[in-house]
């Protein structure tokens, strides 16, 4: 899945109407969604889990919203499980918690994915500079978005060479040999992780980033139609959402 | 000329031991320069241009202004470290070179066919290291063809592997032979086996003598030997006694180094500690270069450049086409080269370089285009290093006045007495060659006086003396480079805090759904540790690397602004925040974040903000219906410290062990 997913960025698709946002119309639409989420009751968050659902099958994002929901309701499993077992007695309101975990859960991590997937580094550099968000804020931040899915791979490849190495392997090591896994997982990532940033530091040195000076943008961030538009409808939703929500 | 000079093993002001120190009072030079890499002067320029369309253009269309050229391969595994190296290589056993010979394979199989291969032969190939000859035998000989075979090198061209002693047996060295190696470079260094031991060398004299016999059986045309001076405690005579065991073993060419300790090898630390022999003075390093040089021209040996001697067999084509600004195409992680007006170099670690070149070569990790008056300079440093200086071979175009820009530097060393002019071009003087490298950088740094404010890829400052510096093949990222708005942090810092806040995201990220997953999660309190001491680990070990006011704060600012983008925690992102700017102030202000106890408590302070904040939802909303919840919330934030301690403290442990490879520098 996550390998599928580290691949699947560097494939956009430039006929979608999602994908070719502003990255500042995506930050907008994120930072909307997830306060809407935060304070929303079961109706509201069930209607931006259809909206973000949808988004999310036309950018081509349909397995990660599938693995997320299974993530979130295979939880939400497990948390009832345990109440039943451990705590013996049955959690109250089972559907609100269903909502509050899925829904919600589904609907955050799925707007954060597609922003994350859909924005290419070099839009999101430009529309946080466009903000006047200092340099140094925006270069960490722009690596570290970078890097996260090369990390990921990095894990998965340390994961692979521990397996072969019969080091740590099996699941249940994760309880009983949970030193051995931090020793040698940690080490490693670390020392890739410091191993790379050097090297981004010459590349980065080479291509001159580090030059005094103002770099010019070429294409410089700018809002457009289907960002007004696209702001307007998820508002509207909003709106209708709160509104359905007084009268349910 | 007249020299006063110290010890090299002086007491400094504050009375730490400081071995390095030379000073060469009342000589023209302060200190005496001894690799290649101090006269890369010319290097100095600002990125210019789009380099990658000129090398696509070179390669795919065959552009190339210069009928000379030579291939690097560069092989990053040595069977055992040598206590002097840090050059780019790590240890590594026959089957991992076998595997790496792979990717080799597939770099040369993208040059194959281009305009740039087909437009004209290869006169060189020179594979280097680590050491090229840990490749086994079949493989080796399987490369060599390919790259006979793509890179078009006939019956006349040059192919060098250099080799350890121990590599070598009759097979490998037949095999190597039949495939069409016509010379070897062994790292030999010295005849002496105690000395031997000391660097690291496992095979004693009596092997080196068999070997070198064995290489000259399997049909080895040319034998070389890398031979060093200035080794700890070593006096001249013993110097002498390697080279009276090179002119009896009739070496076709014998390379001479000065020993340099390298910041970061085993021989640094041993010479710091004082648990290896301090290294000759300056003085007796000069008498160990001009010794060598009488005994070896009078045994019938030519110098052909600032550190090769050779007899008639030994044609050195690859360093003397590089040196005459020739191509060198540059195969393999790490290996660098030039093509035309172009400084490139490939990925320095395996992993970036199988990504770089996964699906066709997609890139150099650094492609410099040079000015033309740097290359000028360039061609300038290639001819010194070669004993001349001709002012109308060197490169040149007709914008340049290759008199006029050098006529300074040349008045200078002829009235020294390091450069005589002969008919045709200048020459340098037996004390020439021993200052060489000096003289060669003098002359690339007029490039470094017009670009003083500008980046550069493969600088070296001046300031550097051989052995202070990091690495000797690594890119140098430049003392200062702070853009506007970077408030005093360097991109290398910049890059550091960037990868390492990805990394806390990613661990964080894999611990979360395995302890959800597992239900781990909804144990009190376990959660909250084990997240505070994995991410506390690595921010303690990002925040050594770069021990600046303000990283912590930095670091929390981008990992709350992702958290706050891909989970949507709006209070968690603001703990961050609020949690790292505390944490940097507190660290400030008890004695700065390069100390370890700040910074413990920095971290502490960071994890128990951030784990208040995010359960200040749950605070507010529950603590009055369930009192339960009031205690777990003071638990996790209790979990939390802890975590950030037990991080903390595992991060100085994570830390020696890191430095011990090498990479915390």
């Amino acid at each position: 899945m996550i390998r599928s997913f580290t691949q699947r960025l560097g494939q956009r698709n430039p006929n979608c109407v999602f994908e070719q946002l502003d990255p500042r119309c995506k930050l907008l639409i994120v930072l909307i969604v997830t306060i809407a989420i935060v304070f929303s009751n079961s109706l509201m968050s069930s209607g931006l889990f259809i909206a973000v659902g949808i988004v999310a099958l036309f950018s081509r994002l349909t397995k990660a919203l599938l693995f997320t929901s299974s993530f979130w309701v295979l939880l939400w499993c497990i948390f009832m499980l345990l109440f039943h077992i451990v705590m013996r007695q049955a959690i109250s309101a089972p559907r609100a918690m269903f909502t509050a975990m899925v829904f919600k859960g589904t609907a955050l991590i799925m707007t954060g994915l597609w922003f994350a997937v859909t924005t290419k580094l070099r839009d999101f550099t430009s529309a946080l500079e466009a903000w006047r968000i200092p340099k140094i804020i925006i270069l960490p931040l722009t690596i570290a978005v970078r890097f996260i899915p090369t990390l990921f791979h990095e894990s998965l490849v340390i994961r692979d060479s521990m397996k072969l190495r019969r080091i740590a392997h099996r699941k249940r090591d994760l309880l009983k040999q949970p030193h051995l896994i931090g020793h040698s997982y940690l080490a490693l990532i670390t020392i890739r992780s410091l191993k790379m940033a050097d090297e981004l530091a010459a590349v980065a040195e080479t291509r001159g980033l580090a030059r005094p000076g103002k770099s010019k943008i070429f294409k410089p961030a700018q809002f457009k139609r289907n960002d007004y538009l696209s702001l307007s409808m998820l508002l509207v939703l909003i709106i209708v959402l709160i509104i359905a929500s007084y009268f349910v | 000329m007249k020299k006063a000079m110290n010890t090299n093993s002086s007491l400094t002001n504050n009375g730490t031991h400081h071995y390095q120190e030379i000073k060469y009072s009342g000589a023209v030079f302060e200190s005496r320069l001894r690799s290649h890499m101090d006269t890369y002067g010319w290097s100095q320029v600002s990125p210019t241009g789009y380099p990658k369309k000129v090398w696509l253009d070179i390669i795919k269309n065959g552009k190339s202004e210069t009928n000379r050229r030579t291939a690097y391969i560069h092989v990053p595994f040595c069977g055992t470290l040598c206590t002097f190296c840090n050059f780019q290589r790590k240890p590594g056993t026959p089957a991992m070179a076998a595997d790496y010979a792979q990717l080799i394979k597939k770099e040369l199989q993208w040059y194959q066919n281009s305009a740039y291969v087909l437009q004209g032969r290869f006169e060189a190939l020179y594979m280097g290291g680590g050491t090229p000859s840990l490749l086994p035998t079949d493989t080796l000989a399987g490369l060599i063809n390919i790259a006979r075979q793509i890179l078009g090198l006939d019956e006349s061209s040059e192919i060098t592997i250099e080799s350890t002693i121990h590599d070598l047996d009759e097979e490998k060295l037949r095999a190597m032979a039949q495939a069409g190696v016509t010379r070897i470079s062994l790292g030999v260094q010295s005849f002496n086996t105690s000395i031997r031991r000391q660097l690291g060398r496992l095979s004693d004299k009596q092997t080196i003598y068999k070997t070198i016999e064995t290489a000259r059986d399997a049909g080895i045309k040319t034998i070389s030997a890398d031979i060093l001076y200035r080794l700890p405690g070593q006096s001249v005579r013993e110097f002498q006694n390697d080279l009276d065991c090179a002119v009896e073993l009739n070496l076709d060419g014998i390379s001479l180094y000065p020993l340099i300790a390298m910041t970061g090898t085993p021989l640094e630390k041993g010479l710091k500690t004082n648990k290896i022999a301090q290294l000759p003075n300056l003085s007796i390093e000069m008498e160990q270069c001009k010794m060598a040089r009488n005994i070896l021209i009078t045994s019938g040996y030519k110098q052909d450049t600032s550190t090769h001697f050779i007899k008639e067999d030994d044609r050195n084509l690859y360093a003397n086409v590089r040196l005459d600004d020739g191509d060198c195409l540059p195969i393999g992680c790490s290996a660098g080269g030039y093509l035309g007006p172009l400084v490139l170099m490939n990925a320095m670690d395996k992993q970036m370089y199988q990504v770089q070149i996964s699906g066709g070569k997609t890139g150099y990790m650094a492609s410099v285009n040079l000015p033309a008056k740097n290359r000028l300079l360039r061609s300038v440093t290639g001819q010194l290093q070669r004993g001349f200086l001709n002012t109308k071979t060197i490169w040149q175009n007709d914008s340049l006045e290759p008199e006029k820009i050098l006529k300074e530097r040349i008045d200078k060393y002829l009235d020294k007495g390091f450069l005589t002019k002969t008919t045709e071009q200048y020459e340098l003087t037996d004390d020439g060659w021993c200052w060489s490298y000096n003289i060669a950088a003098d002359f690339a740094n007029i490039a470094k006086s017009e670009n003083s404010n500008s980046s550069s890829a493969f600088a070296m400052p001046s300031s550097n003396i051989s052995g202070n510096k990091t690495h000797p093949h690594a890119l140098k990222y430049g003392k200062k480079k702070n853009g506007k708005g970077m408030r005093g942090f360097t991109i290398k810092d910049i890059s550091v805090l960037g990868v390492m806040c990805a990394l806390v995201i990613v661990v964080q990220f894999i611990f979360a759904m395995i302890f959800h997953i597992t239900g781990i999660a909804l144990i009190p309190g376990v959660m909250q540790f084990v997240m505070s001491f994995a991410s506390c680990i690595i921010l303690f070990i990002a925040l050594k690397k770069v021990p600046k006011a303000g990283a912590l704060s930095i670091m929390t600012a981008v990992y709350s602004m992702i958290t706050m983008l891909l989970s949507g925690s709006i209070l968690m992102g603001f703990g961050l925040i609020i949690g790292g700017v505390m944490g940097d102030i507190t660290a400030k202000t008890i004695g700065g974040i390069q100390k370890t106890i700040p910074l413990i408590i920095a971290l502490v302070i960071y994890r128990t903000s951030q784990t208040t904040f995010s359960k200040l939802y749950a605070f507010i909303t529950e603590m009055t219906q369930v009192q339960l919840v009031w205690y777990l919330i003071l638990f996790s934030i209790f979990a939390s410290a802890a975590g950030a301690v037990a991080g903390g403290l595992a991060g100085i442990k994570l830390t020696k062990k890191i430095t011990k490879a090498g990479v915390m520098a």
